[in-house]
């Protein structure tokens, strides 16, 4: 445990049912997630400009109105928080968050 | 040991699942990402994500809080709200953050607030997380991990 209760490590075992399930899907939403960066090109050459829903490693929907990728999304019984969903641009950026 | 990954923009995310337990009965736990940003001071959850995991609409559940946040466009006035909630992390074994919890204040929830592309800015783990843990970054190899204190102590059983 590390300074307290607030921070520690857990185990599935440990965690609630409905936590475990998502837990236990969170390699293919990280994956997902990686998706977007490794094939950024091809991403690019597609869709510039456009935000892009990722669901299994494919591109779901992309469209230039973030609101109409999330409704797609619901279309299909995929809640937004389970696709990753990037904004794609060949602009250079310089981000400060 | 949490694996952490470079995401869009070369920046450093990791995976977790959140839990409101306020809202537990309206909201289900769901996935998320967090940019590893150890010059926030706090752990934010940003408005994409307060829309997209559905909590915009129980936000009357907080009490809100009038704060100012300063970053490169200047210091703007803002509401957050504070929550409780829970961050499990993806790892080996997985790391549970109990916002609201000692050491860790409540989680800041900011809701939407018409910036543009305000959408395109992700949900931080701030300096608030980070002080108690370690990270090593390996820019070259194109990743990075978070350890707890403890786990540190064993990859170097020598350090002091």
């Amino acid at each position: 445990m590390t300074q307290g209760t607030g921070i520690q490590a857990v185990s599935l075992g440990d965690l609630p049912e409905a936590t475990r399930k998502v837990v236990k899907d969170l390699p293919r939403f990280t994956a997902d997630q990686k998706y977007f960066q490794a094939h950024r090109k091809a991403l690019l050459r597609n869709h510039d400009g456009k935000w892009v829903a990722i669901y299994k490693q494919k591109v779901v929907s992309a469209h230039e109105d973030r609101e109409k990728v999330t409704a797609a999304l619901r279309g299909r019984g995929i809640m937004p928080s389970n696709a990753a969903i990037h904004f794609v641009t060949s602009k250079e950026r310089l981000c400060f968050f | 040991m949490i694996e952490g990954y470079f995401g869009g923009g070369n920046l450093p995310f990791v995976t977790g699942t959140l839990s409101i337990p306020a809202l537990s009965h309206l909201l289900p736990t769901q996935p998320i990402t967090f940019l590893v940003d150890t010059g926030c001071t706090a752990s934010v959850l940003q408005p994409k994500d307060v829309v997209d995991l559905g909590i915009q609409s129980h936000l009357s559940a907080f009490v809100p809080v009038q704060t100012e946040y300063l970053g490169v466009g200047g210091l703007v006035q803002g509401t957050k709200y504070l929550a409780d909630a829970v961050i499990v992390l993806d790892g080996t074994p997985e790391l549970s953050l109990a916002f609201g919890v000692p050491p860790l204040g409540q989680l800041d929830l900011r809701p939407p607030a018409g910036h543009p592309r305000e959408e395109e800015v992700p949900s931080l783990l701030g300096w608030d997380v980070f002080k108690h843990l370690l990270l090593a970054f390996n820019g070259p190899g194109g990743n990075f991990q978070i350890y707890r204190p403890e786990e540190a102590q064993s990859l170097h059983p020598d350090s002091p």
